[in-house]
């Protein structure tokens, strides 16, 4: 691991690929800082511009727009009780009302100073933990694999919001897509009706393009473009040692618990936060939690950033997304002809050591660039959205044409956008189609080779004792949030 | 002028079920499997069914939901979403016969303008800069190729030829 370690430091510290990796932070904290501009947008938008790089170079690039938009996403969040990224919900509840007594910036600096850690602890837990996890994965074989997919799958129940039946279905109709093109096991072609375009399949970063950006930006043409104003001022940014001493133990509880959250396929930084947020405030509350405490911010923001890496631990190790930014990670490696899993660690050391040290040189200069420029960043919400919203169709649309030079993912991801605006005016939720999207065929692989290999009995599932565990946890983890909501409507 | 919609998560969720439907007629189609396993026809006919199952519980839920009954739509709203939908499919029919640079610079400075930016001394120049910008960008420094056009306007305003032209 140390030799590893090493080559992938010479390898981040080259000029281009800090600059790259610079570069993703200021627009990640710049497009987080804007209201309704999510992670998982930005990403899609902007993956077009490393496809043409090598794959370190470009993975810089998008780690540090990741880790950047997601700690940005709290400056709304503070300043004008919007957050930036749905991850910084749970901040609102305390760091607004610390601006509105005057201390913005003492809710910034502690906001930027917990994400640090939140993002510096989770890069060492996955430097750890996930090198195990893949050996330990070696192992996997078809069963495993196929029941491994169907447990991302059946996580989709858990991260539908309110309704369960609308994210199994959204889920499921990703699922679908991926079926478009030429059978895995045969090579038939399916849904392709004649067109041959069709046969290599529906191209996934298209569809996240049109999801995340253009149906984003439907539906703000549609709500009416509304300029925010950030009034506060931000001053007083160097928090006291006071202020450090009390929430340094409460940023590392949730820094580790904000890793662990983030590893569970689909739950992403939003459910951190909240999570974290809800401990601190159960264990520590002496009735000042949600009227400005600052441990709110920090447990919220330490929660939020610390999911990235532990979202990266299922998307390397076994290649199921932990949450929107990583499928679009795994799409982008998919573009260089790079599939992760457990080989990865073995086929290309150099690239998962330079995402491991790449990942925690960005949380280092957000640290850095956060806390000088508090001021300027505050100043950017103010940016009036009637130039914006143009330049995010128009790079999303450049984006999908960059994928190949071919029209026809201009035409996939308008019609993504189109779909991804329908879902949400109907409230089904797009992350479960995103797994749908990348697990499907993962799934149908597995499946169809374990079948092969029993000549068709689906005795082979029972034979695995890990894939029989991992298949009932998968039916415990769709049922449990349904029993749930059942019983809350009953109460 | 208003436009109602009466019924729509039943709709959607009886479309879901002609949806799957269409799945297992289009499917009848493919290949069976060799040697008693499953052909390609199992995964998608699988995900069908699950899709009818959810759709029905949808459907059933529906009639018991409150929020269920019509809703009215304003032709404001319509015109908020067709002009930019029509804005995005006008781009991509004309991508490829009027090139990147101008095809660009036209969409950028017509949603600017549909979005507020109403002077066009500000709206024109911003959409022909930022198509510079985006052109240099991609072709010159991530060498993707981007449609030229009739006119060859993208290679006038190619940074790096600009440069070897004053070299």
């Amino acid at each position: 691991m140390r030799v590893n370690l090493l080559g992938a430091v010479s390898s981040v510290t080259e000029p281009v690929t800090l600059l790259l990796l610079l570069a993703g932070v200021l627009i990640g904290i710049i497009m987080g800082s804007l209201p309704g501009m999510t992670a998982t947008m930005t990403v899609a938008v902007l993956v077009s511009f490393t496809f043409s790089m090598e794959p370190i170079p470009g993975m810089m690039l998008l780690l540090g727009i990741y880790g950047g938009a997601l700690y940005a996403g709290s400056i709304p969040a503070i300043l004008i009780r919007t957050p930036g990224t749905p991850s910084a919900a749970a901040t609102v509840f305390d760091g607004f009302p610390l601006a509105q007594q005057g201390k913005a910036g003492q809710a910034i600096s502690i906001a930027t100073i917990a994400s640090f850690i939140g993002g510096a602890i989770s890069v060492i837990l996955l430097t750890f933990v996930a090198p195990q996890i893949a050996a330990f994965a070696l192992e996997f074989a078809s069963p495993e694999y196929f029941a491994l997919a169907v447990f991302g799958l059946s996580i989709i129940a858990s991260v539908s919001g309110d309704s369960i039946i609308k994210g199994l279905i959204s889920g499921l109709f990703g699922m679908f897509l991926a079926t478009v093109g030429l059978d895995p096991v045969m090579a038939a072609p399916r849904f392709t009706f004649g067109y041959e375009f069709l046969t290599s399949g529906i191209q996934f970063i298209a569809v996240m393009i049109g999801l995340f950006g253009i149906a984003e930006g439907l539906y703000r043409y549609q709500s009416e473009l509304t300029e925010n104003e950030a009034g506060q001022e931000v001053t007083d940014i160097v928090p006291s040692r006071n202020v450090l001493k009390r929430v340094l133990p409460l940023s590392l509880a949730s820094s580790v618990g904000g890793t662990i959250i983030g590893a569970i396929p689909g739950a992403g930084g939003d459910i951190a936060s909240f999570v974290t947020y809800n401990e601190s405030k159960r264990w520590l509350d002496d009735g000042t939690f949600g009227k400005g405490d600052i441990r709110g911010v920090a447990a919220a923001e330490s929660g939020n950033n610390s999911s990235t890496g532990g979202a990266l631990i299922p998307t390397l190790t076994l290649g199921i997304p932990g949450d929107s930014v990583t499928a679009i990670l795994i799409g982008a490696l998919m573009v260089h002809g790079i599939r992760p899993g457990p080989d990865l660690f073995q086929d290309e050391p150099e690239l998962v050591y330079s995402i491991f040290v790449g990942f925690f040189l960005v949380y280092i200069v957000i640290l850095i660039v956060g806390l000088l420029g508090a001021r300027a960043w505050a100043r950017i919400i103010d940016f009036p959205p009637k130039y914006l919203w143009p330049m995010i169709f128009m790079l999303s649309l450049v984006g999908a044409y960059a994928l190949r030079g071919n029209p026809l993912d201009l035409w996939t991801a308008i019609g993504a956008g189109i779909l991804g605006y329908v879902m949400r005016v109907e409230e089904y939720p797009l992350a479960p189609m995103v797994l749908g999207l990348i697990l499907g065929p993962i799934a149908e692989v597995n499946l169809r080779r374990s079948l092969q290999l029993s000549n068709g009995s689906l005795s082979i599932f029972i034979d695995s004792p890990l894939a029989m565990v991992i298949l009932i946890l998968s039916i415990v983890s769709v049922l449990y949030p349904v029993v749930q909501q059942i019983q809350n409507k009953r109460a | 002028m208003e436009l109602h919609l009466s019924q729509v998560e039943k709709a959607t969720s009886l479309l879901f079920v002609l949806f799957s439907a269409a799945v297992f007629i289009i499917s009848n189609s493919f290949p069976s499997g060799v040697g008693g396993t499953p052909g390609p026809a199992l995964f998608p006919r699988f995900i069908a069914t699950c899709i009818a199952f959810f759709a029905i519980i949808q459907f059933a839920y529906s009639i018991h939901s409150e929020r269920e009954g019509v809703q009215s739509i304003e032709s404001d709203h319509i015109l908020r979403f067709a002009v930019p939908v029509l804005s995005l499919v006008t781009y991509a029919l004309l991508l490829p016969l009027t090139g990147f640079f101008l095809t660009t610079t036209g969409f950028l400075s017509g949603m600017m303008y549909y979005s507020g930016v109403n002077r066009i001394r500000v709206g024109l120049p911003l959409g022909i800069v930022i198509t510079a910008i985006l052109y240099n960008v991609f072709v010159q420094f991530l060498r993707v190729p981007l449609p030229e056009g009739p006119f060859g306007i993208g290679d006038a305003v190619s940074v790096g030829r600009l440069i070897g032209q004053i070299v």
